[in-house]
């Protein structure tokens, strides 16, 4: 998301963490259902990012991402000490498994692992058509003039610290209603999802996939989730295979894998023309 | 009717001069050139005039409005649009959504009404889409309109930045240096694109080096030198003043 306007933000991990910890003390405390806990999710951490956006957006743009990695331990730090709420590092045990009850139909419980995949994949859908319809919109449009060059966009009428906000508020809901699901998915919660490993993970994703591109980042998603499983059979040299992948891919493709495909594809309309 | 006044600009940095104490106004219809050594503040000039600097002092008054105090975003959506020296366009957006992207803030701005009333957008957009075409066209860069803009030589980049200025219909265009680094076919285009507009009524105020330029286009020309207004006049009075040759020359 913000890999379109051009701003490394690393406050997406804390937003996962914070949908994630809403989403399960609203079903926990409240015995709300899972839709309504989703959706809060996305919105109280879409609106949490509204807030701390203002003064983060206002930043250059490499003490953002140090400011933003500030919010993230802070949310850690609350997560560990507001005990009372949080049970700090006991964490949040016996979150329910989505279940919905949609009237008209029958009550569906997504409780078996075949369940899980399938939800998933449907949300990943959404998610990925949504974002596809917003690139080329309007809004996209000066998301990605933000991105290549920010002078000019303002020149051109952009209000370029409202765009960036818009899309800070969005990453935040997003990844707030990716940190809900989980939630309910593993069924515990604690601290340790602010932990850097979610971070890193989200980061390489997006840079090995090529920021700034749809496809590049679920494809590099895709990579690093199944390459750990693979190498599985490499016992002990498993993580040193992945970081020599993940070394190997930063060196031969600093542009991620969308911008290979994107550069391939240009050059081939460009012979073709 | 003037449409652009400037009084007693001031921009300093630290102990330089940039711009010292500029009063000027431009009248509609007009085609004004600005010339000047290298370094005697002229970029300056219209970087305060859109607020890409603060200046330390004066006013600048557009079409009647002080937006002296006003951003450079809410400054070109109330129809004072510039170019950059360097042929600043978004080069990884093709030539249609540079031109679409130029004009979707004045014309297309998010309103809540568009979340029940998307057929008026709609017809905005393609409205716009086709004057994309016709400046693609008119310009002879329709060719690679589906291409990405940083694929564009740099001349063609200084025709696209223009016709991108073009595309909200400004008031006032201030074009810095619309012919520097580029090919003399290019120059010819370029000047001739701009000759077509001004008679079709659009004002301007150019930076430029070329005198060739300045000369065959311009009504009036304003010379800089050290930040300070030495002379004002049509481009042979301005030629034959003694300061503006010193200030060339050094004699």
């Amino acid at each position: 998301m913000l890999g379109y306007v051009g701003l490394l933000s690393l406050a997406t991990s804390a937003f996962f963490g914070v949908g994630a910890y809403v989403s399960a003390l609203l079903a926990l405390n409240f015995k709300i259902p899972f839709l309504a806990c989703f959706l809060a999710a996305g919105l109280g951490s879409a609106l949490l990012a509204a807030f701390v956006g203002i003064p983060f957006l206002r930043l250059s743009k490499h003490s953002f991402v140090v400011g933003t990695l500030a919010f993230l331990l802070i949310c850690d730090l609350v997560s560990r000490n507001w005990t009372s709420v949080t049970r700090g590092p006991m964490g949040l045990p016996g979150i329910p498994y989505p279940r919905f009850n949609l009237p008209g139909l029958p009550p569906i419980a997504i409780s078996s692992k075949v369940a899980h995949y399938y939800f998933t994949l449907i949300l990943v859908c959404i998610v990925l058509i949504f974002f596809v319809k917003l690139i080329n919109s309007r809004l996209g449009r000066a998301f990605r003039a933000i991105r290549d060059d920010e002078v000019l966009a303002r020149s051109m009428g952009i209000d370029t610290l409202k765009y960036k906000w818009i899309a800070f508020i969005l990453s935040a809901f997003i990844a707030a209603i990716a940190g809900s699901y989980s939630a309910h998915y593993i069924m515990f919660v604690d601290p340790l999802i602010f932990d850097l490993y979610y971070l890193e993970y989200i980061l390489i994703a997006v840079i090995v996939g090529g920021a700034g591109t749809v496809w590049g980042v679920v494809a590099g998603a895709f990579i690093f989730t199944i390459l750990p499983e693979f190498l599985r059979l490499a016992g002990g040299l498993r993580l040193v295979i992945y970081g020599f992948v993940l070394l190997l891919s930063i060196h031969l493709i600093p542009e991620g894998i969308g911008g290979i495909i994107n550069q391939r594809l240009k050059r081939r309309r460009l012979t073709k023309a | 009717m003037k449409v652009l006044e400037i009084h007693d600009l001031l921009k300093k940095y630290y102990g330089l001069v940039a711009v010292d104490r500029v009063t000027l106004s431009i009248d509609e219809r007009e085609l004004v050139g600005l010339i000047g050594p290298n370094g005697s503040g002229k970029t300056t000039l219209f970087d305060c005039i859109t607020k890409f600097t603060e200046p330390n002092s004066g006013s600048v008054i557009f079409r009647g409005r002080d937006i002296t105090k006003e951003d450079s975003h809410t400054i070109a959506l109330s129809g004072l649009v510039r170019t950059f020296q360097q042929a600043r366009i978004f080069p990884r957006m093709t030539l249609v959504e540079n031109l679409l992207l130029a004009a979707q803030q004045h014309q297309l701005p998010y309103r809540w009404s568009n979340l029940w009333n998307r057929s008026e957008p709609k017809k905005t957009e393609t409205a716009l889409l086709k004057k994309a075409h016709h400046l693609l066209e008119w310009v002879g860069l329709l060719s690679p309109g589906q291409e990405q803009a940083g694929n564009l030589s740099y001349g063609q980049r200084k025709l696209l930045a223009m016709i991108m200025a073009l595309m909200p219909n400004p008031k006032l265009l201030l074009l810095d240096e619309p012919t520097a680094a580029v090919n003399p076919l290019m120059i010819e285009k370029i000047k001739s694109v701009i000759a077509e507009l001004n008679r079709q009524g659009q004002t301007f105020f150019i930076i430029e080096h070329n005198m060739g330029v300045i000369m065959d286009l311009c009504n009036r020309v304003i010379v800089l030198d050290h930040g300070e207004k030495i002379a004002e006049g049509s481009p042979p009075e301005v030629q034959e003043n003694p300061r503006v040759i010193e200030a060339y020359f050094g004699v």
